[in-house]
């Protein structure tokens, strides 16, 4: 106790309000933040007797819950998008209208998506302190590696898919699947016949009779033969008048192909990479809707909408990829890339999928566990100068670091290299170094070095772009905090431009607020934040639904998506079902809130 | 009573209140409470409001408008609860019993067998979950069972990813924890008379007979004792299936457990009310299978010196 036990605060803190501020962010997010909250102490906090004791923990959510319902919140919570509506209808949080009136901060400063999210029944409940949006994500490499296919199925290598039809084509092409001949649900749909012909519903044929037998009722499967056994066997299927770069056609067809190449050995369909696959990484499966321009909440009308025809759509759209790679393999495949994706054995790194829909923090990830992905095409000698720059050190004499880097451009006492995505400055007084600090290169400039590229995720819905979904970490004021006022000059300070470009450049992601200066773009870890700050700002964007029950709702739309991808369910059926479950809680919540206000003896 | 006695009344009062307190603070004191929220619609964030038994109507009986009686995920949680217990159970008692046994032979590096077989149960659920995470991974390159399925030409199974497959998955990952029971089986083995084995071996009873007629018999209370505590323990089952699901009950449910929903209930939803009263159901539910185990105890467990 005396030696590890609780020590006094400092006497300048002594001095000030001290307000608490409990925060999700843990590991290298958490001390970001930890930054901000040092800016403000040192600034604001001193000029008006504020401090601000940052304390970041897990499970942030319950412990404010607990905390408020014991009469002992913080006096500031950083939550989630998903908690802030359910909150605020159980009176949880302290309504911010007066208080961002008295600091002039208005729907004008921001993007409409994020404010419109922050106010619910006409009241304002929390500010942002990080916001993200979804696109799609893409390997360039991998689409330059399969140029010559891409072209031949009609589709252009160097730029992305536009639509979800071509990225249905991009992902077939691109798809990397062992022998599979029928998809599940196929053999299912015709088990009668199959039985009645004497066959197995449930297995792939295995011989060249069964064969036979299962073509003659479901015809010939749209891939029979790998691609890598037509290429082996192009010469000899050219002398059999064979075309290589193409599946046969009907019976006769294969059994002259089966004469040139074999039975395939084993049918297994496993995939060693898939083109796209909407359940990997799975996050923002319940928020497909906004690609086919439907919600599952109508807000005007406060009304569940799941089984509204757009929403059908979406989760037929996801079902469509089990049912093209098959249920076993689809699932086999999403099942191994599972928790891993904060590891070097991400999908994404690893190749195993070439395109997905993800964040801005992806290159956080790609920068700290596979940074070749960040620096395609840099010069040796660039990567190797990057590389050496770390034995630079403070008093090594300018001689030695020349050894080290390389001649660089002078410019007075500071010396520049370039080395791929980064430019190198040291500052050197009395011939030794005095200062090192690298840059990146501006975006523009680093996005033809990276392996990857990014690009609105497209649309079911002709003529709409940048579709997105819009979430975002929110700041609130828990109802019984004791110090609100000071609370809210934290959270006015974090709504400043140049704050707000701090935080959301070291946490790697796009800002709140309408205007961002060039050099949040430009310097920005992400080259590609012009697209997510484009496609956040634009009519598109969609957030979190703001109904109380939202945590019920995305359960039950997880559920649905998950049928859909194992295609235990027909989408339909399932959002059918998940909306009169959740048609009954709905109304028995606000019944029951009804009840308390009749209580409480207000009216509404 | 005296004035002594009230003396020594006081005094004995004094020494067990530190207990008295606690006990009543943070034991009855809850449960009381946990019934009271159960009559209850209460948000955690909102006071109390008596609802009466609609919290238990909602759950078990209530016409639900999407058909059927009661909330449809408390009756799959139920049901998943009740399918893991009867699976993991049964099984629990014969491969912990059959351990032990082949434990309690006097043969070289028996410590050492014992230590081996006792370690896995030291292993905390988090750590445990997230080992078996690995071994049960579909990709056949990173998951330890599917790698040498793969090396002997079969094809890799989803053993987390389909319905089919994830309980039977859970059941054996579960298993692999019995050390507990196994040293609580040996500890009763211990006490078996040597003399009973003789007297069987005389009469010309071979290895089952004797198992069957005497070691089982003998050490009854303890498979009595085992069976309570796996009851109460098995349809409590949270940790495991928490961590390996992330708290989803993937695939499609099937691992969604009774204790899960109601933590989803309560922190998730923040019906803590629906909550409380599901943990009053699940105590109904142990307290009937702990006294039809107690009920049916006379036919099977036979006590020394009766």
């Amino acid at each position: 106790m005396l030696i590890f036990g609780p020590r006094s605060i400092a006497r300048w803190e002594q001095d000030r309000v001290r307000i608490t501020y409990w925060e999700k962010w843990t590991g290298l997010e958490g001390s970001q933040m930890a930054e901000v909250v040092d800016d403000f102490n040192r600034t604001v906090g001193k000029a008006k007797g504020i401090y601000v004791q940052y304390l970041s923990m897990s499970k942030v959510d319950q412990k404010t819950l607990i905390a408020t319902a014991a009469g002992v919140p913080p006096d500031v919570a950083g939550v989630w998008d998903t908690q802030l509506v359910q909150f605020a209808a159980l009176d949880a949080l302290e309504p911010l209208d007066d208080y961002a009136k008295a600091y002039g901060i208005t729907r004008d400063s921001y993007k409409p998506v994020y404010w419109d999210a922050m106010v619910y029944e006409g009241k304002l409940w929390g500010l942002v302190s990080t916001p993200w949006a979804v696109a799609m994500h893409y390997n360039k490499r991998t689409f330059a590696e399969n140029a010559a296919a891409l072209k031949r199925a009609g589709l252009d290598p160097d730029r992305p898919p536009k639509t979800l039809e071509e990225l249905g084509r991009y992902a077939e092409v691109l798809d990397i699947q062992h022998n599979h001949w029928y998809a599940e649900d196929v053999l299912e749909k015709n088990a009668e016949v199959l039985k009645a012909g004497g066959l197995d519903p449930k297995k792939q044929p295995t011989t060249a009779e069964e064969l036979e037998k299962y073509v003659k009722v479901l015809g010939v499967p749209e891939s029979f033969f790998e691609r890598e056994t037509l290429e082996k066997y192009a010469g000899p299927l050219k002398a059999a008048g064979l075309d290589p770069g193409r599946q046969p056609r009907d019976l006769g067809e294969l059994k002259r192909y089966l004469q040139v190449c074999g039975l395939p050995a084993r049918v297994s369909g496993r995939i060693e990479r898939a083109g796209y696959l909407p359940a990997e990484p799975g996050w923002f499966l319940s928020h497909t809707p906004y690609w086919f321009g439907a919600s599952v909440y109508d807000a005007k009308a406060d009304k569940l909408t799941l089984t509204d025809e757009g929403v059908v759509r979406a989760f037929e759209w996801v079902q469509s990829y089990s049912k093209r790679l098959g249920r076993k393999s689809a699932n086999d495949f999403k099942s191994g890339m599972q928790d891993v994706f904060a590891s070097a054995q991400n999908a994404f790194l690893v190749g195993s999928v070439v395109i997905e829909k993800q964040g801005p923090w992806m290159v956080n990830y790609t920068e700290d566990l596979k940074p070749s992905m960040d620096r395609w095409n840099v010069p040796k000698e660039e990567l190797e100068r990057e590389k050496r720059f770390s034995e630079v050190w403070v008093g090594m004499t300018a001689g030695e670091v020349e050894k080290l880097l390389g001649p660089g451009q002078e410019a007075g006492a500071k010396r520049t290299w370039k080395a791929g995505i980064k430019t190198l400055h040291v500052t050197i007084a009395d011939g030794k170094v005095a200062e090192k600090s690298w840059k990146w290169i501006p975006a523009e400039e680093r996005k033809k070095y990276f392996e990857w590229g990014t690009a609105d995720f497209p649309s079911a819905i002709p003529g709409v772009e940048g579709a997105t979904y819009a979430g975002y970490d929110v700041l609130v004021i828990p109802r019984g905090s004791r110090h609100k006022k000071e609370a809210f000059e934290f959270i006015a300070y974090v709504q400043r431009q140049e704050v707000q470009e701090k935080i959301c450049s070291l946490h790697c992601k796009n800002s709140v607020l309408r205007k961002v200066s060039k050099e949040f773009l430009s310097n920005h870890q992400n080259p590609y934040i012009d697209v997510y700050e484009r496609i956040s700002a634009g009519p598109n964007a969609r957030c979190v639904p703001g109904i109380p029950i939202w945590p019920e709702v995305n359960v039950e739309l997880g559920q649905v998506a998950e049928k859909a991808v194992k295609l235990s369910q027909e989408p339909r059926e399932a959002l059918k079902e998940a909306q009169q479950r959740l048609e009954a809680r709905y109304a028995e919540f606000k019944r029951r809130q009804a009840e308390r206000k009749r209580l409480a003896g207000i009216v509404k | 009573m005296t004035k002594k006695d009230w003396q020594q009344l006081g005094k004995g009062l004094a020494f067990l209140s530190p207990w008295l307190v606690g006990f009543a603070v943070f034991t009855a004191l809850p449960i009381v409470m946990s019934f009271w929220f159960s009559l209850c619609d209460y948000t955690l964030l909102q006071k109390p409001v008596y609802v009466g038994l609609e919290n238990y109507r909602t759950l078990v009986w209530g016409e639900n408008p999407a058909g059927g009686y009661g909330d449809p995920w408390f009756w799959k949680s139920l049901w998943n609860t009740a399918r893991f217990a009867a699976m993991f159970l049964p099984s629990a008692m014969v491969v912990s019993l059959g351990l032990a046994m082949l434990l309690n032979a006097k043969i070289r590096g028996q410590a050492i067998y014992r230590t081996i077989i006792f370690l896995p149960s030291l292993v905390p659920a988090v750590a445990s979950a997230m080992v078996w995470l690995w071994i049960y991974n579909a990709d056949y390159k990173q998951g330890l069972i599917n790698a040498y399925l793969m090396k002997l030409g079969l094809d890799p199974v989803g053993f987390l990813a389909l319905k089919e497959w994830a309980m039977y998955a859970l059941v054996f990952m579960s298993l692999w924890g019995v050390g507990n029971t196994v040293v609580i089986y040996l500890a009763g083995l211990q006490d078996v008379p040597k003399e009973l084995y003789e007297a069987a071996e005389i009469d010309g009873a071979g290895m089952w007979r004797q198992t069957w007629h005497v070691t089982i018999p003998m050490i009854s209370p303890v498979i009595f004792f085992n069976l309570i505590m796996g009851i109460i323990g098995s349809l409590q089952t949270f940790a495991t299936p928490y961590i390996l699901t992330d708290g989803l009950g993937r695939p499609e449910r099937s691992l969604h457990f009774f204790a899960m929903y109601l933590y989803d209930n309560a922190f998730q939803y923040l019906k803590m009310g629906h909550a409380s009263a599901m943990s009053w159901i699940m105590l109904v539910i142990i307290l009937a299978w702990t006294a039809v185990a107690f009920w049916s105890s006379k036919r099977w467990v036979h006590y020394q010196g009766k």
